[in-house]
Parts: structure tokens; sequence; C-alpha cells
């Protein structure tokens, strides 16, 4: 699983959100994306996704364009991600939004589930002990009958990223996954991170939080005004002067 | 744990009571009015049925079921009728023909949203209203198609009260499974959030196709199911009111639950005839009613006491359950 981004540009009207921004995602890795409000992030992460196919450029998955395909047909090459505010299926119980999540790998054909054949019910079941196992993982299984409306914000970011889990993707993009949270919630965010990369998933993450991107990145990618700015491993990148300035001239 | 009893002989009890009364009913050698009543409920069943799925689960705004409704029984009427199909083909036409629009207009049609679809089946409603009303030739216009016949084994009330009603059991049934696999999760996921819904992999435009052509179906067997037990169908049942009853109905008893489909088609049959004393003005009780409703029930008889029961038994697990929770896990209350 390559993912290979390939001078991808955006533009919303007059304004370009991307310029020409390459990048190779290495499997198995921690790929974080930094930069300054406005930076293009989660533009890219839009453009990668299928939500907001770029206007320039490509993004290759093992060497196949994936950037004109519709979202849905993206998730199905194993490439899943969360939102920057939690998009939940609020009117769904905890459980069900996993279930969902699993909906590729347990849905039926059509006659099969309005017949309510065994075979279906027996895929269910199997679902259903899957998806408690992905809530133990983000410890909410003792929640799994609540509606997810009901739940508090950090445990709604946490139902987020269970359900991402549970779609077996081989690409999981986080877009701001600890925004809104406390820093006890957010050190076992990072902990979930660090687990969901030794399951084998490449992780790209957009993040602000600049302790917990050093604290667990293997490579950082730095946007500023819709360009590549820097690209490195954490240790390089704090000491880069072109990245200070971009982020003590937005301070300043 | 008493709760816990009483919900598993509801569960149980309820549908084994429901099934019962209904093989017995035509035993019971009531008026032909009453029975004439129940042949309806199962009819409006279907119709809102098929509602559901569309709007109540996929979140799709319809205002074609009458339209579907009257499609599906001016195709049976007319093939019976003028030329002597025999009944089930009559009845499988009827299931087709508004099937087949929703088929071939539904993909186009979905990709809209909010106001715009709403308008955009008003339009097919009424487009199919207007054809029955104004293609004098074929539909007999406003007139409508008399002299439809039913098969001689099938001429006594009760063997076609017996057909409406396994038609009508089956469609709840196959709502009901379709209701409780990765089908029905998909529609309500697309409900909820589309966005969050296609970043899970499902397609939306497919799901929302197929749950409008089933209303359709389901709704053109409704039709073709009453065209045959009135032998007499005009195009005034099948106008733009009917599509905002059925909604309103819908609405009254939960959009999206099984539950809510069942008072929903109870009510619509019933209320006019137990307020006969207003006589036309039964509407307005109807409008009454959907205002309170909308007021103190916002999802719903059913729908309420749905979400009303499952708050409380989350509420149960989580304070059987001894571990403690973490304190790390503990969210940030917004």
């Amino acid at each position: 699983m390559r993912l290979h981004v390939e001078n991808v540009s955006k533009t919303f009207g007059g304004v370009v959100a991307l310029s020409a921004v390459s990048a190779q995602i290495q499997p198995g890795w921690i790929t974080s994306i930094i930069g300054p409000n406005g930076a293009g992030k989660t533009t890219l992460i839009d453009a990668i996704t299928g939500f907001s196919p770029p206007t320039g450029g490509r993004v290759l998955l093992d060497g196949r364009p994936i950037h004109t395909l519709p979202p849905h047909r993206v998730a199905a090459l194993g490439i899943s991600r969360t939102f920057q505010t939690a998009l939940l299926f609020e009117e769904m119980t905890v459980l069900e939004n996993v279930l969902v999540g699993q909906h590729r790998s347990i849905r039926s054909g059509f006659w099969p589930s309005a017949g309510g054949l065994p075979a279906v019910r027996a895929r269910e079941r199997r679902g259903r002990a899957e998806a408690l196992a992905c809530l133990q993982l983000v410890g909410l299984e003792r929640l799994a009958a609540f509606r997810a409306g009901s739940l508090p914000y950090g445990k709604k970011r946490l139902l987020e990223l269970a359900r991402a889990i549970a779609s077996h993707p081989d690409l999981l993009l986080l877009d701001e996954p600890a925004a809104g949270l406390n820093t006890e919630e957010t050190a076992v965010l990072a902990g979930m991170i660090a687990r969901i990369k030794g399951m084998g998933i490449t992780v790209v993450l957009v993040e602000h939080d600049m302790s917990l991107v050093m604290s667990i990145s293997d490579h950082i990618l730095v946007l500023n005004f819709g360009r590549r700015l820097a690209e490195g491993p954490p240790h390089e990148i704090r000491r880069d002067p072109r990245v200070i300035e971009a982020y003590l001239g937005e301070e300043g | 744990m008493a709760g816990r009893r009483v919900r598993r002989t509801v569960r149980v009890g309820g549908p084994v009571l429901a099934l019962l009364f209904l093989a017995a009913f035509p035993l019971l050698g009531l008026k032909p009015y009453f029975s004439q009543l129940m042949d309806m409920l199962g009819i409006v069943l279907l119709l809102i049925l098929g509602l559901n799925l569309i709007f109540g689960y996929a979140g799709q705004i319809s205002i074609a079921q009458a339209g579907f409704f009257g499609l599906g029984a001016y195709t049976a009427a007319l093939l019976q009728a003028k030329l002597g199909w025999p009944f089930p083909l009559a009845v499988l036409a009827g299931v087709a023909s508004p099937s087949l629009l929703a088929a071939v207009l539904g993909t186009p049609i979905l990709r809209l949203k909010g106001y715009y679809l709403a308008l955009a089946t008003i339009g097919l409603g009424t487009m199919v209203y207007e054809a029955l009303e104004q293609w004098q030739d074929l539909t007999g216009g406003p007139i409508g198609v008399m002299g439809i016949q039913r098969p001689p084994a099938l001429d006594g009330e009760a063997l076609y009260y017996y057909l409406i009603w396994g038609l009508a059991v089956l469609a709840f049934l196959m709502v009901r499974n379709l209701d409780r696999c990765a089908v029905g999760r998909a529609w309500v996921a697309i409900r909820e959030n589309e966005r969050a819904a296609a970043a899970m992999g499902i397609d939306a435009a497919r799901y929302k196709l197929l749950a409008f052509v089933l209303s359709a179906a389901l709704a053109g067997l409704a039709g073709g199911l009453y065209a045959f037990l009135n032998r007499y169908i005009s195009p005034d049942s099948f106008g733009l009111n009917y599509s905002m009853i059925l909604i309103a109905s819908m609405i009254i008893g939960g959009a999206g639950t099984l539950g809510g489909a069942l008072i929903g088609s109870g009510l619509l049959v019933l209320l006019p005839e137990l307020t006969q004393a207003f006589a036309d003005y039964h509407l307005l009780v109807f409008g009454a009613i959907l205002v309170l409703v909308l007021r103190f029930l916002p999802r719903g008889a059913w729908g309420s006491l749905r979400r009303h029961v499952a708050d409380h038994r989350a509420g149960e697990a989580t304070a059987a359950s001894p571990t403690p929770e973490p304190q790390a896990l503990a969210g940030t209350p917004r």
C-alpha cells in the first residue's frame, strides 16, 4: 500500500488552497501534516479521500490514480478517515456506529437480507462481536448501548476513531483528532494512535498539538499557504528555520 | 430485572397476539363495514411501510407516494378491465410500473436534497396524477375505471382479506429484516450524515435508489390490491393531498420505525371514521394531532417511546457494570 501525492493543486474560485504539493506516504509510518491555519492540510486530506477532488495533479495508490474516484470508492480501497469535527450517526447507538464502519465486510446481498436468512444473521452476530472489540480498543465498550449523540465530546472523538478502525483500513487519515481534548485525553489518544500503527495501519495525522505530533510522528510534512514548506523527521523539522519562522510569523 | 421480563413478554407475545387477531378476524362475523376497514388498513400499511424506507429510514423526502399508488392501481385496473389480464399478472404489472418509473427517474431526482428533492417528488407525483386525469382515452379521465373484476376464487371477502394481510405481513417482515442488517443501517447512516456514510464506503446514491424503488414497489402493490378491492378507481384517490396525509401519518407514528408505521396506518384509516361527527373537517383533527405530536413528541409516538426506552436501558446497563470508568477516558462535556 503506497500512496503518492503528485503535484496536487486545489483552487476554490480564485483562491489557491493547494499548489503543486507532492508527498510520498511511507507504508507503516505515522506521517503528520502540520502548518498554520489555512495552510491546506484538510484540503489535502479531502483531495486524497475523494471528498474534494484536486483541480490539478494526481493521487496514486500503488500506482493507480484514485483522485477521480468518489469517496465511497476510495474508502473501498482501504483508505479511511475521520473529520475535523466528529461526524457521527447521532441517532444510532455507539455499537451501531461501529457496525456502519464494518459495512463493507458484513453486508449481504439484498434478497438474503430482505429474507432474514440465517447466513445474514450469523454475519451480523460476528460483526457485533468485532464491533465490541473495536470499542474495547478505545475504552467505550461499556457505552455500546448509548445513543452516539448523548456522548460527551471527547468520547465522540474516540468513537469516530473506533468506527474508522472497524473498516479495516490500510491507511487511516486523522483530521485534528486532538482538537477539543484535554491533556489527559490527548495522552490516551497518543497511545491509541501508536497502537493503530502497531496493527500495521499507515497513519496520516493532521494536527495542531505540536507535542503530540513531535512525540509520535515518523515523518512530518509542513504546509504553508498551500505549498510544501519542509519535510523530514521530527528532530529536523523542530530545528528548521523556515518552519519556526512560519509559526512565529503566525503568532507574531 | 423485572423490566427485562416484561420486555421479553411484549416482544414475543405482541406479534403472536397480532397474528392470531389477524387470522381470526374474518371468523368474528363482524359487519362488512369492519372488514372493509381492515382491508384498507392492510393497504395503507403497505403504503406507509414503503414511504418509511425512503423517507423514514433513508431520510430522503418523497412526496410521490400517492402517485406511485395511483400508477400501480391504474396499471392493474386497466390491464384487467380493458385487456382481461388475469388478477395475479395485473397486480404484478401494478408493482412493476411504479418501480420502473422510480428506477428511471430516481437517479437524477435523488441527487437533490431537502426542499429541492421535496419539489421534484411533488412534480413526479403531480405528473402521474395529471396523466391519470387528462389522458382520458386511456384512463377514463376524472370518471375513472369501472368494471374491475376479481377472479371467482378471490370473490369472497374473507379470502381477499387474507390475501391483503398475507402480503402486508410479508412486507412488514421484509422491512423488519432490512432494518436489522447492514442495509437498514446504511439507510439510517445516510440520513444521519451522508459524508460520514461515504467515508465508511457506503454508496449513498445506490442505497437511496434501492429505497426509492422499494417504496414505489410497495405503493404499486397497494395500488393493485386497492383497485381490485374497490372494483372502481378514480384519480381523486391519488392526488398530492394523499401523499401529504401519508407523510403526516408516518411522522405521527414515528418515521423510520416499524411500530410507527403501524400506528400511523391505524390513525389514517380509523381517524376519519371516529371523527365522522366533524364530517369534512376530519383533516382539521388530523392537522391538530400532527402539530401536537411535532411539538411534544418530535420523533413521533413510537419513535419517542423507543428512544426513551433505549436511553433508559443504556443507563441500566452502565449502572449494572461493576468496573469503574477509567478516569483518563472521561470526556469533557461540551
